[in-house]
């Protein structure tokens, strides 16, 4: 099973890769802690493919993101099964049945 | 207070990027992803350079580096329909320590902007001078609806004024402009 996560941030603002990643802006807890969403992924073999959207905007408008051009903390998160989009919870129930697999 | 606006070139890019641009990043306790978008900011900023020749201005008081504003022409952002005015867009303004706000370092960073764009003939518009500059609203766009009344004072009360035919495929308007 091949299993990758695009992010999409504007590279303008590191806010908007950590956005991207799942960080959150008040979340105390998450960012306190050292946590990186994106060494996790990797640990569990998801391939992770970055994009500053300044520098592809023909992929986001192929893609038709919804992200907001006016807001430089805007980012998006694509999560994909076999090349398939599916949504953030179905990727992340695939990764914890394959954990339990092992 | 001595504040000197200089342009972001290759010899002052530390200046923009890190612990100014994002105070948290050097809080060693803070996420890696938050810490890498510095890095990654670092490198498009090399790359806006190289494209646009400027992209930022950093306001230094006594010497130091204490706020910067940036700003695109506004065909480098993606989702936005072509305006026929050449337009650059602001991103941020910013003055990173509190006691260093209200002071007139932002306003000063703005005027600074729209002076030089009054004079400075722009490669991303073919040589030509940008028309407008414009900021899309914190609170509207950015989600911080508190700030929206501090924020629409402070680019009014230098020179802006929100132009609600102004293209937002969002719809959440509240698109401030300036004409030059």
């Amino acid at each position: 099973m091949k299993m990758r996560v695009e992010v999409f941030y504007f590279g303008c603002c590191p806010y908007s890769y950590f956005f991207a990643y799942g960080g959150g802006f008040l979340d105390e807890a998450w960012t306190r802690t050292g946590g990186d969403f994106k060494a996790d992924l990797e640990r569990l073999g998801v391939e992770v493919a970055e994009y500053n959207m300044l520098e592809h905007q023909d992929l986001v408008r192929e893609l038709n993101l919804q992200v907001d051009p006016y807001n430089p903390f805007s980012s998006f998160a694509r999560f994909l099964i076999d090349d398939k989009e599916v949504s953030k919870d179905e990727f992340f129930q695939q990764i914890r049945t394959l954990k339990r697999a092992e | 207070m001595s504040i000197e606006i200089r342009d972001v070139g290759f010899e002052n890019i530390d200046d923009l990027v890190g612990p100014r641009c994002a105070p948290r990043l050097d809080d060693p306790r803070h996420a890696q992803a938050l810490k890498e978008g510095g890095l990654k900011k670092k490198e498009w900023i090399k790359n806006a350079l190289r494209r646009f020749g400027c992209c930022a201005k950093i306001a230094y008081l006594e010497g130091k580096p204490s706020g910067f504003i940036e700003f695109y022409p506004m065909h480098t952002f993606p989702l936005l329909p072509e305006r026929q005015r050449r337009t650059v867009l602001i991103t941020c303004v910013l003055v990173t320590e509190k006691s260093l706000r209200s002071r007139g370092i932002g306003s000063k960073l703005v005027q600074a902007l729209v002076n030089d764009l009054k004079h400075r003939p722009l490669p991303s518009f073919n040589g030509q001078k940008a028309e407008d500059v414009a900021v899309g609203s914190w609170g509207c766009h950015v989600g911080l609806p508190e700030s929206l009344p501090r924020f629409r004072s402070f680019f009014f009360k230098n020179g802006f004024k929100e132009d609600p035919q102004f293209p937002d495929p969002t719809g959440k308007g509240g698109i401030l402009v300036h004409s030059l």
